[in-house]
């Protein structure tokens, strides 16, 4: 078996050209673009390691396995796949440089991290960020102005998943499998929970002023009983979205009884 | 108007993109799409109280797995495209024409819902291919799909769009028309009613043992503090 010549970039620790890893962590953004229900992110997986598939396998067949692999079953968080792209650049290089026990803790590594990195991401990203941001949009919205709480919202929201999506990628292709230490280290559930409790408390606020600011408005029967029945509503909508029932039905649902009291207390 | 609506239905597939498939920014969010609408259509606020009233309502509708919720961008699109058209032509009763756009749209988010799960099968579809198939693989083929895929998302989300937009702009520019004050009255009720349904939907995301408690403190701290402010009588 002839070997394949070694690039002069090759030669050196980590060196895989920056322009190329650049170049990966630009097209893991459209991760998500081919997403199937079969093997989800496989497709955008061997999208966004094409470029340095292509560079590390000059050698056909070798490139044709390389791509083959990525098309296995792979599903994370979007934002948190940085890692896995990141540690799959080292793994991939350090495989093609004929060490090919990289390839195989690959391919486990990324059957691993599959569950725990998209369970930490929903919960962090869509479970605490999100809402967070939403929330206090809404409240920055109503008492400060609404021209700028869409960019509270945007900057908030990018300002963290970007940088993370960032410094997972650079810390899986620096560190590795090792790279999931560093994001032990993060602590994202307790980021998270933290994250709740502020919205928590914004939405506390909310739930309370929203009716002080509807007083009156539209001709709604003005009293205490307001309060009252904005309570219940909450109650009574926490719990039938326990119970499965979409929010379209309860939209729905509300529009309708509003009307249908508009048309009793006529 | 035709153009004001396609350029409505165009920014619906462009968003469609960063909701489903390019970096997933939150441009995608209700609330950035409903303001950017309503600012197409000349009513930025407008369009902002529907994103706003959006973002609260699906703030518990998570896209965790393979779960496919209702397309909140589209709706917001739409609503707001409509809203800021409705609220520039009957200042009167804002908040009705508001509730009314969003009533609207959400039957185009369910469609649009089902189209991205038909498009999810078509990458099902073409993963398989590629993975039977005897010709080599090349970065190109990736690109290629990628690239159709991109492209079928911003042309479904343009479709709807449009045809969102552009249906509602005949339908309830007949329905508001109409002297129903009765139903106008009550969904100027449900506009303010419809951000409690959000509160709840954020203590149900949240779901921790003592976030009743946390919120239930924070509404009863604020109501007496605004209340003894004198916002209440």
């Amino acid at each position: 078996m002839t070997e394949e010549p070694v690039e002069p970039w090759q030669a050196r620790a980590g060196a895989l050209p920056w322009p190329i890893r650049l170049r990966v962590f630009a097209r893991s953004l459209l991760l998500q673009a081919a997403w199937n229900p079969e093997r989800m992110q496989n497709l955008g997986m061997a999208f966004a390691l094409g470029p340095a598939l292509d560079v590390l396998y000059p050698d056909d067949e070798r490139r044709q396995r390389a791509y083959r692999r990525h098309l296995e079953l792979f599903n994370a968080h979007p934002y948190l796949a940085a890692l896995v792209l990141g540690v799959a650049l080292r793994l991939e290089r350090e495989g093609s440089q004929g060490d090919t026990g990289q390839i195989e803790l690959l391919r486990s590594f990324k059957l691993g991290v599959i569950g725990s990195l998209g369970a930490i991401g929903d919960a962090f990203f869509w479970a605490s960020l999100k809402p967070f941001c939403v929330v206090i949009s809404v409240l920055w919205a109503m008492l400060i102005g609404w021209q700028s709480a869409v960019w509270v919202f945007l900057i908030g929201f990018n300002a963290v998943h970007l940088w993370l999506r960032w410094r997972c990628f650079q810390e899986g292709y620096r560190q590795g499998v090792l790279s999931t230490v560093w994001l032990q280290g993060l602590n994202l559930p307790r980021q998270g929970r933290r994250l709740k409790d502020v919205a928590l408390l914004a939405t506390g606020f909310f739930a309370a002023w929203a009716p002080l600011r509807a007083w009156g408005a539209g001709g709604i029967p003005a009293g205490m009983a307001w309060i009252g029945i904005m309570g219940a509503l909450i109650l009574t909508s926490w719990y039938l979205l326990k119970t499965g029932v979409s929010v379209v039905r309860l939209l729905y649902g509300v529009c309708a009884g509003s009307v249908l009291v508009s048309f009793i207390l006529e | 108007m035709i153009w004001e609506t396609l350029g409505a239905g165009v920014l619906a597939g462009v968003l469609g993109l960063d909701r489903r498939s390019v970096v997933q920014a939150g441009i995608a969010s209700p609330l950035v799409a409903g303001l950017l609408a309503g600012l197409w259509m000349g009513g930025p606020l407008a369009g902002l109280q529907v994103g706003l009233l959006l973002s609260l309502l699906w703030l518990h509708e998570l896209p965790v797995g393979g779960v496919i919720p209702p397309d909140d961008t589209q709706v917001a699109v739409i609503a707001g495209a409509l809203a800021a058209i409705l609220v520039s032509e009957n200042p009167d009763g804002a908040s009705a024409w508001i509730v009314l756009s969003i009533l609207w749209a959400i039957p185009f988010g369910l469609i649009a819902q089902r189209l991205d799960g038909l498009a999810r099968g078509l990458n099902a579809l073409a993963s398989r291919r590629l993975l039977q198939s005897e010709v080599p693989l090349e970065r190109a083929a990736f690109d290629h799909l990628t690239g159709l895929a991109v492209g079928a998302t911003a042309l479904s989300g343009t479709l709807v769009g449009c045809v969102g937009v552009g249906a509602g702009l005949v339908v309830l520019r007949q329905v508001v028309s109409l002297e129903l004050n009765l139903v106008w009255r009550g969904l100027t009720w449900a506009y303010h009613l419809i951000p409690l349904v959000g509160v709840a939907g954020c203590l149900l995301l949240v779901g921790r043992p003592r976030s009743g408690w946390i919120i239930a403190m924070m509404f009863a701290l604020s109501a007496t503090t605004l209340l003894l402010g004198g916002r209440l009588e």
